[in-house]
């Protein structure tokens, strides 16, 4: 004999297996149903549940009825959608931790994988977007489109690609097979446009850190001569530049000869008293290469080389002296021994290049 | 057949022309259908259907004090469940007629 005690513990069992359901669901399912047991329980002697199931097995009729989902898809929604969708995917994804274990961890690798599986239909879609950019256009490309067809041809490739993996367990097999091509293929690709993606980067990063010319450069230009000015305005000669370091202020190797209008010319430099050629004492003469060897020509390029003759002749005109706070040179400490600045050879006094034209 | 497998594509509308004929609370459907002969019908199954069925507008439902035990949640027919129980009805006897056509015997050809 079924007793109302039954009937109540029956229908709170009921209530618990639908617990993840809002109050009032809960209310519309099983409201009523302990009047309905009640009555139902006393047409007969049979033991409640034999006439209407477990409880779980009826709380899942009720949902199943009532078109509620089941409480685990609806204990995490991220889980559902690939559930419904992407079936091959996700059988592969199963497929594949499954066989490695069945730890607790293997399950939420897998289900984490799973979650994935539409970021992976989206990725799949660029990488088929930057193969074919390059196929029809061959152009260099970057991640993403520059135009406006170029965003057309991709997110008609995002929709189809999702199409594809959500349609994926009702698609044919022959779809299925040609998917799963396309997947692999995708993989394969993925690096080389990743690769194409990240080419832009690498490309201004070399340029940035490689050595730029060799010898002095302003701005990116090479600098081939130097003009030095007295506080006075008027030229300087001879003069020897180092760099703090005492790493002599020498012009590039490859400054010093010049191709123009088929005239050859080189600069000279100053020797030292031991005969070394000083690549950093400005301004360095030029000389036309003759053959023989440069610098020991006696520089006469002036009337054929009138651009550079042209410079020398604004060197020798003076500049505005400079009002100079202190004449006096400031107190310098004792250089350490060793540096050029104090050992630099005495120069060979070199008379001001010969290429000057008279003023005027 | 399995009459559960048939049940599941007719339950909302055997549910509802019960209804049409008189309110009635959930175990109260459930043994009409069955007096009805519809033997295999559960009572969860009647449940949800009720359920589903007021959630779409189809049914009203109030409840009825009892003086004895818990009280009873009666259902009736909206006009909107009256409509959708004649659209019903007329594919369910449309599908009946062509299950018949299909199932009678085969007739001998003079």
């Amino acid at each position: 004999m079924t007793t109302r005690a039954d009937v109540t513990s029956y229908v709170a069992a009921v209530r618990a297996e639908l617990a993840d359901l809002e109050p009032d669901v809960i209310e519309e399912l099983t409201g009523g149903l302990e009047a309905d047991l009640t009555e139902l329980a006393a047409e007969s002697d049979t033991a409640l549940a034999d006439r209407v199931g477990a409880p779980d097995a009826y709380a899942a009729e009720l949902r199943a009825a009532a078109g509620l989902e089941s409480p685990h898809s609806r204990r995490s929604p991220l889980r559902a959608v690939p559930r419904r969708t992407g079936a091959n995917l996700r059988e592969a994804v199963e497929s594949a931790t499954r066989s490695l274990g069945s730890h607790r961890s293997w399950a939420q690798l897998r289900e984490f994988l799973v979650v994935l599986i539409p970021a992976w239909w989206v990725l799949r879609a660029w990488v088929a977007y930057v193969l074919v950019e390059r196929l029809f256009t061959g152009e260099p490309y970057g991640a993403l489109p520059a135009g406006l067809e170029g965003w057309l041809v991709l997110v008609a490739l995002v929709v189809l690609s999702v199409q594809l993996g959500r349609e994926s367990d009702r698609s044919p097999r022959w779809l299925g097979r040609a998917v799963l091509v396309g997947n692999l293929a995708a993989l394969v690709a993925l690096p080389v446009a990743a690769n194409e993606l990240f080419d832009g980067v690498y490309t201004d990063f070399a340029y940035a850190s490689e050595p730029t010319h060799p010898g002095l450069v302003l701005d990116g230009s090479p600098v081939t001569n130097i003009y030095a000015y007295g506080a006075d305005g008027e030229p300087i000669y001879g003069v020897q530049l180092f760099t703090s370091d005492g790493v002599p202020l020498a012009i590039g190797e490859f400054d010093r000869f010049e191709h123009e209008r088929r005239v050859e010319r080189v600069l000279t430099p100053a020797l030292d008293s031991k005969g070394h050629q000083r690549w950093n004492v400005f301004p360095l003469g030029t000389a036309r290469m003759a053959g023989g060897q440069p610098g020991t020509e006696p520089p006469d390029a002036a009337p054929r080389v009138p651009d550079w003759a042209e410079s020398l002749r604004w060197f020798a005109q003076p500049r505005e002296p400079l009002v100079l706070a202190t004449t006096a040179p400031p107190e310098t400490p004792a250089p350490p021994s060793g540096l050029p600045t104090t050992s630099a050879p005495a120069l060979v006094p070199t008379p001001p290049p010969a290429t000057t034209p008279p003023p005027g | 057949m399995d009459q559960t497998q048939l049940l599941k594509g007719v339950l909302d509308v055997a549910v509802l022309a019960v209804l049409a004929r008189e309110d009635g609370y959930g175990y109260d459907v459930v043994r009409r259908l069955r007096n009805a002969g519809l033997h295999d019908v559960g009572d969860a199954s009647v449940y949800g259907t009720l359920r589903r069925l007021y959630s779409a507008g189809a049914l009203t439902s109030y409840v009825v004090p009892s003086d004895e035990g818990p009280h009873r949640k009666y259902y009736g027919m909206t006009p909107s469940g009256t409509t959708m129980l004649e659209q019903q009805g007329k594919s369910w006897r449309s599908f009946a007629e062509t299950m018949q056509h299909l199932l009678r015997p085969t007739e001998v050809r003079a």
